[in-house]
């Protein structure tokens, strides 16, 4: 009986593992878009690239620096923020911590954003285009 | 407070998004700005392009979720809000995660808002902050409560 029980709750703990992970998965699908449309989107560490609008599916454990450019207009950075919203934590904590570590090696408890990303792109003549150089997370 | 208190306020505190941000109105927008050009400029030389252009995206983002628009060419019913970066600190992410409220990371702006024949209908500043946080607390996390009183100050809702 404690042998079934011990099996069983080991089953329990297994299951509940990742509550994160499970719920939607290790990627998120954010909309981009920029006014004026047409700008490319270039992951600046992948280097996968999209013309805008697009709907961008991205890893969740992972920050985002991404760059936009259109010809005419000053290249835009976009950096993708990474929350771990408190109830995931709370799920998590039915697992004993089994599901934390889940959801903290597969990135599953982050949300990404901001969600929509709208670009707004400016006009070379506005100003000098910004450095290239990706800043600090 | 006993131990057990403290521990759990400090896990609390390790869990949470802690960082913060206070609107200032000096002039408030009247009429409220749904339509808007954006222009962000820096005084200070601790911030790049780079990060004033990150900041503009997250900031046009964010509007945008709260009902206001930026457009890249002024209309006839489009105001102009030109926002300046006076302070931009990140702070030191490790040492808020070793010790909490150590590090703080900050960031001040100042918000001026002209109608479409230029004359200002509104002034605003705003001051972020972030002390702790989940893994010491992100910075960007600064820049998004900065974006929220934004959007306050440009519907003339300093409350939201």
């Amino acid at each position: 009986m404690n042998a079934l029980a011990r099996i069983g709750g080991l089953a329990l703990l297994a299951s509940g593992g990742g509550c994160a992970t499970m719920f939607h998965g290790t990627t998120q699908t954010i909309h981009f878009e920029s006014k004026p449309a047409g700008a490319k989107l270039t992951d600046v560490v992948s280097g996968d690239t999209w013309t805008l609008p697009a709907e961008v599916t991205l890893w969740r454990r992972r920050h985002h620096q991404l760059i936009a450019e259109l010809e005419g207009y000053r290249t835009e950075q976009v950096y993708m923020t990474r929350e771990m919203p408190l109830y995931w934590w709370e799920l998590d904590a039915l697992t004993v911590g089994v599901g934390a570590i889940v959801d903290g090696l597969s990135g599953g408890f982050y949300e990404l954003g901001p969600d929509p990303v709208i670009i707004v792109m400016e006009p070379l003549a506005a100003g000098p285009a910004p450095a290239a150089a990706a800043p600090t997370p | 407070m006993t131990r057990k208190g403290m521990l759990v306020c400090l896990a609390a505190a390790a869990l949470s998004a802690c960082a913060s941000a206070d609107l200032e109105v000096m002039q408030a927008v009247q009429p409220p700005a749904r339509e808007v050009t954006l222009t962000i400029d820096a005084s200070t030389p601790a911030v790049t392009p780079a990060q004033v252009s990150q900041f503009r995206t997250q900031l046009t983002s964010r509007l945008a979720g709260e009902g206001v628009s930026v457009v890249p060419t002024a209309g006839p019913n489009t105001a102009q809000v030109h926002g300046t970066v006076d302070h931009y600190d990140r702070g030191n992410r490790a040492l808020r995660y070793f010790v909490p409220f150590a590090g703080e990371g900050t960031f001040d702006s100042s918000w001026h808002v002209a109608d479409a024949s230029g004359n200002e209908i509104g002034h605003c500043r705003v001051h972020g902050s972030i002390m702790t946080g989940a893994w010491g607390g992100s910075y960007e996390d600064v820049l998004d409560e900065v974006a929220k009183r934004v959007a306050g100050c440009l519907l003339n809702e300093p409350k939201r």
